[in-house]
């Protein structure tokens, strides 16, 4: 524990080790009053009692001003050491909690783009909040307090040990079965936890699912099994939670009881007993059984606290391993210098790829010319949206090579690579900031005319400048205060001005307004101009313009050439054109003959054809 | 002073908003009355101890047996206590688990009979915040405010009780700190407020960002930024950090002081004491009771202002609570009519969402049963909204709308959605099989009509070419499948429903231009017979409807067959125009202008 402490503070350790220190002093000066009331007590309870070994002896004489002056000192001293083990201790945390904060950003950044396509980026930033939640009580206050506690406990023992050793076994009894059982409960729990993640998780999805599945239950007047499973969740995570708890509280239970049972047996067996008729307890015995009781009694408000800081040191162990586990994930290898492309052409040589064990795409081989379109068609599964990724090395090809410009991929450090490739994502985000930041955001060097230019070309600077303040208005999180349309425009704008030689788009399939869909296409045109581009194509005119058709099915290419060719060559994609022309309109009543012989023909062709797998 | 009645005043409330059912209000009430009788228990120790000092002092004797018995004592009163404590803590959980378990059956039983159009703006994260995230926050406040509270509010009225039974004297010595820990805390107190609020707009700042940054990291690599270059992100972390540097310079001997005082009750109480021995108006053992109470007088204050941070989370989630409670059904209707036929009339139709402008302004047009009408129009024009009037999302704000010659709000909403089937752009699947997500149209339907309604949505053969073929599960949210192959399997789901009426919104809009074109040519064999409505950009997908109206920024321009349209109505010529433009566009062609 502590030394996954150790690694999340990196440089900032010894400081926070200071503070802690600082606040274990804070603990050991806490006990003083005790002692002031014990050499108090003494005086009167069994005056002329010797002095007890290893506690330092005020002397005789306490007058009241003596005392006060005695508990100011303390009070005086523990607010400067308390004060800057506060300082101190806190500063250390907020230092590591930022440190923590930009490392791991930056090794988000290292990450490969297939890192994060096999997760949920909102599950990975809630991770990571939560993370950082657990760990920053701890670092910055729960730790020295840890310390504190521990501190109170082990100088109370010695105190007493030292005093009589007798006395402190006695006091030990409760303790040391107490530790022992909190140390085997933890281990235990952490082995539950999972169960309690687990029956959380399940919630979440649960309700998320419920919450999403309402418009369905209700459009199908179905009762649904979404509120049904939903239900179940919502119990299961009763029961789990009620039942560890009840495991909790034994626990509880029995910590407590060892403490106090060791307490009680302090008292009762601390005095000698009485002997002979006179009933006369030695004076001395007398006082270390005073001391001893005032100390255990004292040092029993730590042990409570024990129990919830160890709560804390529980979520944060989770949550360290997690922000360490991390900087396991390898980042692709990088080369030390880029080599240079000689033009914008991309060259896949007889590329292999699989994912998970399941082949993807097979003996790929095609170049695209520089400043020439290449579209990708094929069904669902086909595999282009992998060979895109292979262009942007999201992963690396189990064979064969990606080329730009004759250069392998893998010779291009990152930034490099992305100097050369523009991807138009169908998911985008936007940041919570400026239009001239968000546009910018892609060549931080741009000129603002510059920028303007981007915006006029992505047929944005229209709707910019109806924003009550034009570029410097800031657009909300991901863009919240534009339309759909306006917000994909401002990505394409950003795009175009990186202006890199290498075009990949993925056709827009989502729905949008005729006229939101003009200004679209005119802002991809604007960007295309002269690029080398790569389309996954959705739409036939997009495919009929194309340089090269690359036509794509389980993974390989099934064949490929200009629309002319292949419509010549007869095969699957002319059987798709010919049916495709023929429907373009649909109503029962209306062209019912027409769509009649047209369904046959589109139900022929897909049961010849495979694309749509 | 105003800000802790605030704080009682809330805590007040959030008790009775979490409406507690009477068993979990029994159970709190006894837990609360355990934990406060723990609490006084804890001092039995100090005044065994006091006896035995007490019985000690006069002479330097003890009776034989008083160790024991004082050992006896102890033992008893802290068992007791832990038996209390331990009992407080099952209840107060139990109390804390049930609670939350009605309260999220509750919710979800409230949010099903909320008005489709609650759910219609993304409001899924929002909810899953506040049914998961906000109610397990309660936990702490049920399982562990409310008898902290109690033990915290007992405790130090009985050990003052307890002083001023010996003499006021020595209460006025131990409750002397007091003045002293705030004093100290005051010097802090200055913008308390206001820095606390900075602090926690910082935070909501910083954990904006990160969320941000996580969101944007394919942008962020695509760009080649590092992290340095991200000023938003850096100036947050830098402003967070700041403002918590300051908070733990400002606040650093401030809260010293007010601990440091808080815990030495004996700075006053040792003195005072000493001086009222000596003169004889407090006997020993009252002397050795008073300093040992007056050393653990503030545990459980200080407990419960250790949990304040925690307190205005749950005060916020609670108030996120309240919004959803607040949010009222659609009105049931009062004598729910029989609609004859499939008819739908829009009939001078206003309606504006609750914030905003007229999105839709004296619509009016019929739908004639077993006919295929179409709504067209750009941007803002109100089509979808006009479809989701329908199954009343939302009520219109004026005129009305008559399905089968009934206002849809004198229908009931089950036999409302008994007559409409719907298809809108959000599609949802269930996590079972496909085979089932597609029956949920259908309850009665046999596995072979579920197959060929599959088929007519043009399903079949990407279910074909899945290893579990229609027992295939459809994944978390569908999360298995394509947008494409989700939209084509409730697409049959839609179809199944046996549903005289039929509104598709954009039902093919995922489809590429091959799988569309098939999905077109069955569908049309499908809609036979049932009054439809529907919505699609690509115009010639509906040029062929029997009656097509042409919509502007929520009024109605014209209505009409296609080749009237195109004679009479040029605002419809302009979008068909446009059409054929975006059809035939290409991105390495002509600027063309249209």
């Amino acid at each position: 524990m502590l030394t996954m402490i150790l690694r999340l503070a990196g440089p900032h350790r010894n400081r926070l080790l200071a503070g802690v220190a600082l606040r274990m002093l804070d603990g050991a000066l806490a006990l003083l009053p005790v002692l002031v009331l014990f050499l108090v007590l003494r005086e009167l309870v069994a005056p002329g009692a010797p002095g007890l070994p290893g506690v330092p002896d005020g002397g005789e004489g306490w007058t009241p001003l003596r005392a006060g002056m005695c508990m100011a000192g303390i009070v005086a001293l523990r607010f400067v050491v308390h004060g800057a083990s506060v300082t101190v201790g806190h500063m250390a945390g907020f230092h590591i909690l930022k440190r923590l904060r930009l490392r791991y950003a930056e090794h988000l950044r290292s990450l490969p783009v297939s890192w994060f396509s096999r997760r949920d980026l909102g599950e990975v930033s809630g991770a990571l909040l939560q993370d950082l939640g657990n760990v920053e009580p701890v670092l910055v206050e729960k730790l020295a307090a840890m310390g504190s506690a521990v501190t109170q406990i082990a100088v109370g023992l010695a105190c007493i040990a030292i005093v009589d050793w007798r006395l402190a076994l006695l006091a030990c009894c409760g303790f040391v079965p107490a530790a022992l059982l909190m140390w085997w409960v933890n281990g235990r729990l952490e082995r539950r936890m999972p169960e309690r993640i687990r029956v959380l998780a399940a919630l979440t999805s649960r309700t998320v699912e419920f919450c999403q599945g309402i418009g369905v239950v209700k459009a199908f007047g179905i009762q649904g099994k979404s509120t049904a499973l939903y239900e179940r969740a919502v119990a299961a995570h009763r029961d789990v939670n009620l039942g560890l708890l009840r495991y909790v509280g034994a626990a509880a239970t029995l910590y407590f009881t060892c403490l106090e049972l060791g307490y009680a047996g302090l008292v009762g067996f601390g005095l000698p007993v009485p002997g002979g008729v006179t009933d006369r307890v030695d004076p001395a015995a007398f006082a270390a059984f005073l001391f001893a009781a005032v100390m255990a009694f004292r040092v029993h408000g730590p042990t409570h606290d024990l129990v919830d800081l160890s709560g804390f040191m529980h979520q944060m162990r989770t949550s360290g391993r997690r922000l360490l586990s991390v900087e396991a994930d390898e980042p692709l290898p990088v080369p030390p210098v880029s080599a240079v492309p000689a033009d914008a052409s991309v060259r896949f040589e007889n590329v292999a790829f699989a994912y998970e064990g399941t082949p993807v795409l097979r003996d790929i081989s095609f170049l695209i010319a520089p400043k020439t379109m290449t579209a990708v068609v094929g069904g669902s599964g086909a595999g282009k949206t992998t060979l895109v990724s292979l262009l942007c090395r999201f992963w690396d090809v189990d064979a064969g090579c990606v080329r730009i410009g004759g250069v392998d991929v893998r010779d291009l450090r990152e930034e490099d690579l992305w100097r050369h490739i523009t991807v138009v994502f169908q998911r985008f985000s936007l940041f919570n900031d400026t239009v001239r930041a968000n546009i910018r955001f892609a060549r931080p060097g741009a000129t603002d005319d510059e920028v303007v230019a981007a915006a006029v070309a992505a047929r944005c600077h229209e709707f910019i400048m109806e924003l009550p303040e034009g570029y410097d208005t800031v657009i909300g999180e991901n863009g919240a205060s534009l339309s759909g349309g306006q917000r994909q425009r401002l990505s394409i704008a950003r795009a175009m001005l990186k202006n890199a030689p290498i075009v990949v788009l993925d056709e827009a399939t989502a729905s949008v307004d005729l006229d939101n869909e003009r200004l679209i296409q005119e802002a991809i045109q604007n960007m295309v101009q002269s690029k080398t581009v790569l389309l996954i194509a959705h739409r036939l005119a997009t495919v009929a313009a194309a340089h090269q058709i690359l036509v794509l099915d389980e993974g390989r290419i099934a064949d490929s050439g200009t629309h002319d060719g292949l419509l010549a060559g007869g095969g699957q994609y002319a059987r798709l054109w010919d049916m495709q022309s023929t429907v373009r309109s649909w109503t029962p009543s209306g062209l019912a003959e027409h769509v009649e012989q047209a369904g046959a023909a589109s139900r022929q062709a897909f049961r010849d054809v495979p694309l749509s797998k | 002073m105003e800000a802790r009645k605030g704080y009682i005043a809330q805590v007040g409330e959030l008790i009775r908003g979490l409406g507690f059912s009477p068993v979990n209000k029994r159970r709190l009430q006894l837990a609360c009355a355990a934990s406060a009788g723990a609490a006084l228990l804890g001092i039995v120790p100090c005044v065994v101890i006091a006896v035995l000092v007490d019985g000690y002092a006069g002479d330097g004797r003890l009776g034989p047996h008083a160790p024991l018995v004082a050992g006896g004592v102890v033992v008893a009163a802290l068992l007791l206590r832990l038996a209390l404590r331990t009992a407080a803590g099952g209840l107060a959980h139990a109390a804390a688990y049930e609670t939350m378990y009605e309260i999220r059956t509750g919710l979800a039983g409230h949010l099903t009979r909320l008005p489709l159009g609650f759910f219609a703006d993304a409001a899924t994260g929002r909810l899953k915040k506040l049914m998961v995230d906000d109610v397990e926050e309660f936990e702490g406040f049920i399982a562990h405010h409310i008898e902290d509270l109690a033990a915290a509010l007992c405790m130090p009225f009985l050990v003052l009780g307890v002083l001023i039974w010996i003499d006021v004297r020595m209460a006025l010595a131990a409750v002397a700190v007091i003045p002293l820990a705030m004093l100290s805390m005051s010097f802090a107190s200055k913008g308390y407020m206001e820095e606390t609020r900075r602090y926690h707009t910082a935070q909501e700042n910083l954990n904006g960002r990160i969320i941000e940054f996580v969101r944007s990291i394919h942008e962020i690599k695509a760009f080649a930024r590092s992290v340095a270059e991200l000023e938003k992100f850096v100036a947050a972390i830098d402003e967070y950090q700041q403002v918590v540097e300051r908070w733990a310079r400002r606040w650093a001997l401030p809260r010293a002081g007010f601990i440091v005082f808080i815990e030495n009750s004996l700075l006053f109480t040792l003195p005072v004491g000493l001086w009222l021995y000596r003169r004889g108006s407090v006997g020993i053992g009252e002397l050795v009771l008073c300093l040992l109470l007056s050393m653990q007088f503030s545990t459980p204050i200080f407990k419960v202002l250790q949990q304040n941070d925690a307190l205005l989370r749950i005060f916020e989630g609670f108030r996120r609570m309240k919004e959803v409670w607040d949010a009222r059904p659609l009105p049931p209707a009062i004598s729910p009519g029989a609609p004859q036929g499939a008819d739908i009339v829009f009939d001078n139709v206003s309606f504006r969402y609750a914030d905003g402008e007229d999105v839709l302004r004296g619509v009016s047009f019929t739908a004639p049963q077993g006919k295929v009408t179409a709504l067209v129009g750009l941007s803002g024009s109100g089509k979808s909204t006009i479809l989701r009037l329908i199954p009343r999302f939302w009520d219109v704000t004026g005129g009305c709308i008559r399905v089968g010659g009934v206002d849809v709000r004198e229908m009931n909403e089950a036999g409302l959605m008994r007559m409409v089937a719907f298809m809108f752009q959000e599609n949802v699947l269930f996590n079972e099989s496909l085979l089932e997500n597609i029956r949920l149209g259908n309850a009665g339907a046999n596995d072979a009509a579920v197959r060929a309604v599959a088929e007519q949505a043009c399903c079949a053969d990407f279910i074909g070419a899945l290893p579990g073929g229609y027992g295939s599960p459809a994944g978390e949210l569908g999360g298995n499948l394509s947008g494409g192959e989700r939209q084509r399997v409730a697409l049959a789901r839609t179809l199944l429903k046996p549903a005289p009426i039929l509104l598709l919104d954009e039902a093919t809009a995922y489809a590429d231009a091959f799988t569309e074109a098939s999905m077109h040519a069955s569908l049309a064999r499908v809609l036979e017979g049932r009054t439809v409505i529907m919505v699609a950009h690509r115009l010639e997908s509906i040029a062929g409807a029997d009656r097509i109206v042409v919509l502007d920024k929520g009024t109605v321009v014209d209505a009409g067959r296609h080749d009237e349209l195109l004679e009479r109505c040029p605002a419809y010529t302009a979008m068909w125009n446009l059409a054929q433009c975006n059809a035939n566009w290409n991105p390495v062609g002509e600027v063309a202008t249209c």
